[in-house]
């Protein structure tokens, strides 16, 4: 093979080749990928399948917290006897509930559905790329993520359970839970196995940001310069990078809080620390806090991990739903590299409470409020974009429109947190968990939702069933709103985040009255939940309203599960490549694209948004479109290598 | 499909695909390196004086005299050279290969491979030499450090834990099975007695007024030791199967009782009270099974068998719940004593160590005044000109080196043998990663360098081992190769200069 088979044009043949002649057997096609688009595709099965896991853990701690001491019903059976005793959610079963919810959620769940499945599967068809730039790294980065994610289940069955000490697992209550044990008994305890399985996870981000950001930088097709990207390639670059440099010093706390759990170490315990009354068997010497610092300087950059790939896929779907080009592409661009920079100078606004020392309290506060400005221009661009624009309510366009204000929410109640006086009185409190759950669930799950809606005609042929969409889409908007909201007034009343019993043992702060019996909200609530009593609403009453909003919820995801498999089988067939009459790259591949992705050379002729442009055929003029009055901008051919 | 960019380099960005991927990946290798750098200096400054066990010396950890046979610092000196040596190698390599000359590529190659074998031996040995060295931090701080005696004939292992049981008591759950065979069957503690037989409590299901409990219901006859497991599942699976028909029974009266309730007569609740009393008939928690032994045996335990060493002077908790019941007869660790730290206590002069010390205790003392006075010696003329000595140098003079020197043609020294109880120690353990902050980091950085050096090895052999095919496969393939052996050389550079900071901060300073 010559050098010069390095250039497109023989690669595209070479990828024509091998989707015509010779597929790959069933394990190689489908298990062990190295295709981009099929990697996507576990990723997001095995994200989705972890997402409804995560969420089937908080259904069950949500019926503890609304009906504090009372059996659960039906589950009692199979959590058996250690678990729930007398049928009774056990405070070591909330306990992990608690921990592995968020950490199934965060880890497990959003981060490979938004950046392993969404950015596997769309980043190098924009790009016009025919694979990433290293695909059995791709393999490997997925098989990574399956093998943490799998022995971060599997660590509900062990003896002592799963994690239980929450998802920061914050020492020395992380290092001192469940050491009852043998040297490997330890070893195989939840909280050990819930560190082995980070350093998968971790190692899985690792790879798959090293390979997103080569692919980016490198496999841009002919033409494709930096400001004719998607924004959604933008925001998975920043993301890329957000991963590269943040999560090896998580990796760090995890390998330190190993040693200290198996080797006897003392990096997070204290001189003179008592559990139960015994002096612990170490040196001692070491840093709570240096824990602290190390998880949140991954755990902040995380959330815009969490983040920054939905505002991609709702700027993609907003940009093609209103026909416009989004308003402000370069400042959008400029806003999130921005962001992607604060993000790494904000982590100890998680940490007001440890005493720090308020110099340090001030900068931080400073940094988290300077973060505010991009994430406002990214949202503002977007409405802006929306404004005055003839928009079609198309089903992925739903999904964008609601994420907008869901996410406004979630950033705007996170401005009171972010200074640290009324942090004081906010921190750990229900607050907390509405202000994240409001950018995290309603927010970028949405986005996914609106992903999925979007690029499902792509993989398919086939689009998702709109009236069974219309039934996924109302209920859960909904329903979100009815889990979350209530959680302000909670929160602001005090009530902490971890109380077991949804609360009830602190009866000074869950029975203040947040409205009268009066109220005609109380007597709705009364009428329906109450058998009609004529008694005030107390903060602590509305787990019963959140905890039915959370249980709706999942009735209101079956829509979207049968949506899901059976559109393959049964959905309205697109009949065209570019079902959505999109202009970006990915809508000028075959459908389903081949392996390798292109049968012809794809080349950007222009920006990514040319929608409605005056004098046009159509109100879209796509990026692969040549244009016969404006000569394609020559990229040069690549030179081989020096000898 | 090919990727494009996998050999020759894209021209705007200069760049092939893996070069542009392992600068990426040498990026996230200084965060993960930079946070452990930045938990060294953390957990460095944070030490408090008095509080805090002090961070040591970097040289007075490994030495740097061959005269007392501890040179750690200069096996570290040499190990920067073989790496430094090794990263100019791996580039000789590359240029071997660009220049087309494969044996040249195979010599230099060889010397990488050989250089990082040569710094794994090394490392090898420092670590085995911190995992003899023993230390014991008495409860008044003092630190008698050493290597612990062995005593072969009585299986000791410089700890002596002896206790005379007379009762064992079993937890019975399904779990607990192999720890039963793991820690008393399998021989370990039994194979000295094997004629000693074992009675158990038997135990039965039993509902008093309303509520389910167990009550001893006689003994096994005795049973020889290779049979206790075999009946105490046999129990187990018994008291399971009475406890399970007793609630299935319970249950279904419950149930029963309240179909029985006319649909008029329910009131409000009903169904949610039904529940919370199904449920509340839940299966019973086994009993404790006690075994009592024929004659007492005595146990020869270590401290790492025993559940967070709990232990009292009548019961010794073991893992999976199970309990020895007796008498603590002896507890001791015997160490030879190599040096004796006072830098954490608050009088030297009133040290614990003294007594330990015994009969020699004043001989000892005369060297530990004679040292200080040496070390005083050494600083007079600064202090005659009014200067101090620095607060650390006093310090590190708070510890000495009791040994005799036997006389003869050989002369070796003999240090003191001493036999610490139990109740004197607060901490003790082996110069590893559990012995202070200082160990803790400088084995998890030294580690994971370690992890580094052997992957990195690995990957530049397969390219010497199995390179030659993609050598030979033309001018593209040859490309391909030197291009893989430059990533890989990026990377091995990379952990060289890990090394090189990591030297200085764990050895010098």
């Amino acid at each position: 093979m010559s050098a010069a088979a390095a250039t497109h044009d023989e690669a595209h043949d070479h990828g024509h080749d091998d989707h015509d002649h010779h597929d790959p057997p069933f394990w190689r096609k489908y298990i062990f990928s190295t295709d981009h688009k099929m990697i996507g595709m576990q990723y997001g099965i095995t994200g989705l399948i972890f997402l409804g896991i995560g969420f089937f853990l908080m259904m069950i701690m949500r019926w503890s917290i609304a009906y504090p001491g009372e059996p659960i019903p039906v589950l009692w059976r199979f959590l058996g006897e250690q678990w729930a005793p007398g049928g009774v959610v056990s405070p070591d079963f909330y306990n992990i509930g608690g921990a592995m919810h968020g950490t199934i959620m965060v880890f497990l769940g959003i981060v490979p559905l938004a950046f392993g499945a969404f950015g596997n599967y769309v980043t190098p068809l924009q790009i016009g790329a025919p694979d990433m730039a290293f695909p059995r790294l791709n393999m490997a980065s997925f098989w990574f993520y399956f093998l943490g994610g799998g022995l971060m289940f599997a660590s509900f069955f062990l003896d002592s359970g799963a994690a239980k000490v929450g998802w920061t697992n914050y020492s020395p209550l992380a290092t001192t839970t469940d050491t009852a044990y043998t040297k490997w008994g330890l070893f195989w305890t939840g909280q050990t196995q819930w560190l082995m399985a980070m350093v998968f996870l971790i190692t899985s981000s690792l790879l798959g940001a090293v390979n997103f950001i080569s692919t980016i930088i490198n496999l841009r097709a002919k033409g494709m310069s930096w400001m004719r990207m998607p924004f959604f390639c933008w925001a998975m670059l920043v993301t890329g990078f957000l991963l590269l440099l943040a999560f090896p010093p998580l990796e760090v706390a995890a390998i330190m809080q190993l040693m200290d759990r198996v080797a006897g170490t003392s990096f997070f315990l204290p001189t003179g620390l008592y559990v139960g009354g015994d002096l612990v068997h170490a040196t001692g010497g070491g840093s709570p806090l240096l824990y602290q610092h190390l998880f949140w300087f991954l755990g902040h950059p995380e959330v815009y991990v969490l983040i920054l790939p939905a505002i991609g896929i709702v700027a993609e779907i907003v940009a093609n739903n209103t026909r416009r080009p989004l308003w402000g592409y370069k400042t959008m661009v400029g806003a999130v590299m921005v962001l992607g920079f604060l993000s790494f100078i904000v982590w100890a606004h998680h940490m007001y409470l440890t005493g720090m020392g308020s110099a340090i309290s001030t900068f931080f506060q400073t940094t988290t409020v300077l973060i505010s400005i991009p994430s406002v221009i990214l949202i503002t661009s977007l409405l802006i974009s929306m404004w005055g624009g003839s928009i079609r309510f198309t089903m992925p366009m739903l999904w964008a429109t609601a994420f907008i204000p869901m996410f406004g929410i979630g950033g705007l109640t996170g401005l009171p947190l972010a200074f640290n006086l009324i942090d004081l009185h906010l921190h750990d409190t229900y607050y907390v968990i509405g202000h994240f759950h409001y950018v995290v669930a309603p927010g970028t799950i949405f986005a996914l939702f609106a992903g999925i809606y979007y690029w499902y005609p792509k993989q398919t042929g086939r689009q998702m069933n709109k009236l069974l969409g219309h039934l996924h889409f109302w209920p859960s908007l909904i329903c979100m709103n009815l889990i979350f909201a209530p959680m302000f007034v909670q929160g602001m009343a005090g009530m902490h985040r971890r109380a077991y019993d949804g609360g009830a043992a602190y009866e000074q702060i869950s029975s203040q009255v947040w409205l009268t019996a009066d109220n005609p909200f109380t007597k709705f609530f009364n009428f329906i939940f109450r058998d009609g009593a004529y008694v005030d609403l107390q903060v602590i009453d509305l787990n019963i309203l959140t905890s039915f909003g959370a249980w709706a919820l999942a009735l209101a995801q079956v829509p979207f599960i049968i949506n899901f498999f059976s559109s393959v089988f049964f959905g309205k067939k697109t009949n065209s490549d570019n079902p959505w009459q999109g202009t970006t790259l990915e809508w000028s591949c075959p459908t389903p694209p081949p392996h390798g992705n292109f049968t012809k050379e794809p080349v950007a002729y222009r920006d990514p948004y040319e929608y409605s442009v005056p004098g046009a055929d159509t109100d879209f003029t796509p990026q692969f479109e040549p244009d016969s009055d404006e000569a394609p901008k020559e990229e040069p051919e690549p030179e081989p290598a020096k000898a | 499909m090919q990727i494009p960019y996998e050999v020759t380099p894209r021209r705007d960005t200069g760049l092939f695909n893996a070069k542009l991927g392992i600068w990426l990946f040498l990026a996230s290798e200084v965060m993960l390196f930079g946070g452990l750098f930045s938990a060294y200096v953390f957990l460095r400054a944070g030490v408090r004086e008095g509080i805090d066990i002090p961070w040591p010396n970097g040289t007075d950890v490994h030495g740097y005299s061959f005269a007392s046979g501890e040179f750690g610092v200069w096996i570290g000196f040499l190990n920067t050279l073989v790496l430094i040596a090794s990263s100019v190698l791996v580039v000789m390599a590359w240029a071997s290969l660009k220049t087309g000359n494969w044996r040249k590529f195979q010599l230099y190659m060889w010397g990488v491979l050989i250089s990082a074998g040569i710094f794994m031996v090394n490392k090898g040995y420092e670590y085995n030499q911190k995992f003899k060295h023993f230390g014991v931090r008495l409860v008044d701080g003092t630190l008698v450090d050493g290597y612990l005696v062995h005593d072969e004939e009585h299986g000791h292992n410089g700890e002596r834990i002896t206790f005379n049981a007379s009762t064992i008591e079993f937890a019975l759950s399904r779990s607990n099975k192999e720890r039963v065979s793991t820690y008393f069957l399998d021989g370990r503690f039994f194979e000295k007695n094997p004629d000693a037989t074992i009675t158990l409590t038997k135990f039965k299901a039993e509902e008093k007024d309303g509520k389910f409990g167990f009550e001893p219901d006689g003994e096994t006859e005795a049973l020889p030791f290779s049979e206790v497991e075999g009946k105490l599942l046999e129990m187990e699976k018994l008291l399971k199967n009475e406890a399970e028909s007793f609630v299935a029974a319970e249950r279904k009266r419950i149930k029963e009782e309240a179909a029985a309730t006319p649909a008029s007569e329910r009131a409000p609740g009903w169904a949610n009270e039904l529940r919370k009393k199904i449920a509340g008939v839940s299966p019973l928690d086994r009993p404790v099974v006690t075994g009592t032994l024929s004659a007492p045996i005595e146990f020869q335990l270590k401290a790492k068998d025993i559940i967070n060493r709990r232990y009292q002077a009548d019961s010794i908790p073991l893992f999976g719940g199970n309990f020895l019941k007796g008498e603590l007869v002896e507890d001791m660790v015997d160490l030879e004593v190599h040096t004796l730290d006072f830098q954490m206590t608050r009088n030297d002069q009133e040290s614990m160590a003294w007594a330990l010390l015994g009969n020699e205790e004043k001989a000892y003392r005369d060297g530990y005044h004679h040292y200080h006075e040496e070390r005083y010696k050494e600083f007079s003329k600064w202090v005659a000109k009014g200067g101090q000595i620095p607060n650390d140098k006093l310090r590190l003079w708070k510890h000495i080196h009791p040994y005799k020197e036997s006389g003869g043609e050989d002369p070796h020294h003999t240090y003191p043998i001493v036999s610490i109880p139990r109740d004197q120690i607060r901490f003790m353990s082996n110069h590893g990663p559990a012995f202070g902050p200082y160990f803790a980091i400088y084995f998890t950085m030294t580690g994971l360098h370690g992890l580094h050096v052997i992957c990195g090895a690995v990957v530049l052999a397969y390219f010497l081992f199995f390179g030659k095919k993609m050598y030979d496969s033309g001018e593209r393939g040859r490309e391909h190769l030197a291009n893989r052996v430059e990533v890989g050389g990026l990377f091995w550079h990379f952990v060289d200069l890990v090394w090189i900071f990591l030297f200085p901060i764990m050895y010098l300073m």
